[in-house]
């Protein structure tokens, strides 16, 4: 730390991208004294990184506690359906955790192993000498392409120059959504070599993410939103099915009334569908909706009562269904009743 | 018109009607909205002898094409957004009709009219208590948002 301090005022520390190194002093126009490029990046402070103890908080070890129990429930279900996970997984742990000892541990320690070691070690070096996802990529793969070779090590040089609770955190949250997500789908992935994106963007603390304020809340939210389930039931196919069909009376029509849903007017004798609430709408018209919501759009009469039953279990399918339905519909032009319609009566609406 | 969709069709004879009988304190301009039926302004002033008196609010309705089967999209938009404790101040509106108690023989007109009464009848302008929060997680979409709706006094 003294060597980066003077006058009470940490010294400027950069570092250049360009040759993976940091640099002592830059030129005047901000480049580095070696490349004379302009790829440099100015460190912070590097007080915490020799004391990493100090900056491992409380909540970390809860998030690792975390990571850990799923992290093992995940890796427990994998070895069912199949051992090709259980390699990458326990190495990893291992290459961090067991520099002392030579035996590795059965894999039920794991999650408890981190979880009772309070204090991470207390010199930098001998907690963090290797990028896991790194010396796993070199194990793995032959022959590594040159300028993926480099961009992962500029990002190994980078990160560890970052506080050590950070890097600390972040490869565990590396192999989190590494094994995570190969669970998930059943191919490893590898962030670190993921080219379309990087999943840790979504993220902050994964504890909160699912189980914090409002988490699960807005989980169950999105996926009924995606249901589109809001509001009563659908009406059963059945029921739909036995609702009445009458003619339209001069007498309505004397009365301009309209289809509420369609906002055309009714023509004499043309058949409508008549609810139990006596309001009637063209079948082309009301069908749907009682596909969606088994109520009447005027009244609001839940229409599916004596057959709860029924009702309750078909309801999603017929739903979803006739969501699509009504989507493709929309984009016809409607083949139905109505021919009259030049729409002068509309300021009049009845509803009967 | 014969080659219009129900939901256009639906939204054509809105605005016919709209623009020949408005109600009390709403206006709509229909050349404006009748170059695209699928998402309307509508002006609105806030009612005589209530908090809002004088005000002057933009309403934005969005349709999809599942119209009337599907509820509007609806927010107060522009540089005055009432405040009202079921308004937040992103312009969404806490309002049952606009989701879960939507019908499809509601419109423009009866959802306009509502929410003239909804803040007519309020009795001292606020936000919503959890205004802060909402706005800064809710979704574009107010329809997106899981409202539950327990306060039928304002």
């Amino acid at each position: 730390m003294a060597d980066g301090v003077s006058d009470g005022r940490p010294m400027p520390r950069f570092f250049c991208h360009k040759c993976s190194v940091e640099i002592e002093r830059l030129l005047p126009d901000y480049t580095c004294p070696l490349c004379t490029f302009g790829f440099i990046e100015e460190l912070e402070s590097n007080e915490n990184d020799r004391s990493p103890t100090g900056d491992v908080t409380d909540q970390d070890y809860l998030n690792m506690a975390f990571l850990n129990a799923l992290r093992y429930a995940g890796s427990r279900a994998q070895d069912v359906d199949n051992g090709t996970f259980q390699t990458g997984e326990t190495r990893n742990v291992r290459q961090r955790r067991d520099h002392s000892e030579a035996t590795p541990r059965p894999r039920r320690d794991q999650g408890e192993a981190i979880l009772t070691r309070r204090t991470p070690p207390d010199s930098a070096p001998d907690f963090v000498p290797v990028n896991p996802s790194e010396q796993r990529t070199n194990e793995s793969r032959g022959p590594i392409h040159d300028s993926h070779n480099r961009s992962r090590r500029m990002r190994h040089f980078h990160t560890s120059r970052r506080p050590l609770r950070h890097r600390w955190l972040r490869q565990e949250m590396d192999l989190f959504f590494e094994d995570f997500m190969s669970g998930l789908t059943g191919v490893h992935l590898r962030l670190d070599q993921s080219p379309v994106f990087d999943i840790r963007v979504l993220l902050s603390n994964p504890a909160e993410y699912t189980f914090g304020r409002n988490g699960l809340d807005t989980i169950v939210t999105q996926l009924l939103n995606q249901m589109d389930t809001t509001g009563p039931p659908p009406l059963s196919r059945t029921l739909i099915d036995e609702i009445p069909t009458t003619a339209i009376s001069q007498d309505q029509v004397d009365n301009k009334l309209q289809c509420s849903i369609c906002w055309e007017d009714f023509i004499v004798s043309e058949p409508v569908r008549q609810l139990r609430c006596l309001h009637v709408y063209h079948a082309p018209c009301i069908v749907p909706w009682l596909e969606l919501h088994g109520t009447c759009p005027i009244c609001r009469q839940i229409l599916g009562e004596h057959d709860a039953q029924e009702t309750v279990e078909d309801t999603i399918g017929p739903s979803l269904a006739a969501l699509f339905r009504v989507a493709d519909e929309s984009n016809d032009t409607t083949p139905s009743a109505s021919p009259t319609s030049d729409g002068s009566s509309t300021g009049n609406r009845h509803d009967i | 018109m014969a080659a219009m969709s129900p939901s256009k069709r639906r939204l054509q004879r809105e605005l016919m009607s709209l623009v020949r009988e408005p109600p009390p304190g709403v206006f709509v301009d229909g050349d404006e909205v009748g170059q695209n039926l699928t998402q309307w302004i509508v002006h609105m002033e806030g009612a005589k002898g209530t908090l809002y008196e004088g005000e002057q609010f933009q309403l934005q309705f969005k349709f999809s094409s599942k119209y009337p089967f599907d509820s509007p999209e609806v927010t107060f938009i522009g540089g005055n957004i009432p405040v009202h404790p079921h308004v937040y101040s992103n312009g969404h509106i806490c309002l049952s009709i606009l989701t879960d108690d939507w019908s499809p023989a509601l419109s423009v007109q009866s959802v306009c009219l509502s929410i003239v009464s909804m803040l007519s009848s309020c009795k001292e302008k606020k936000r919503p208590p959890d205004n802060s929060f909402y706005v800064k997680t809710c979704n574009k979409n107010p329809k997106k948002t899981k409202w539950s709706y327990h306060d039928d006094s304002v």
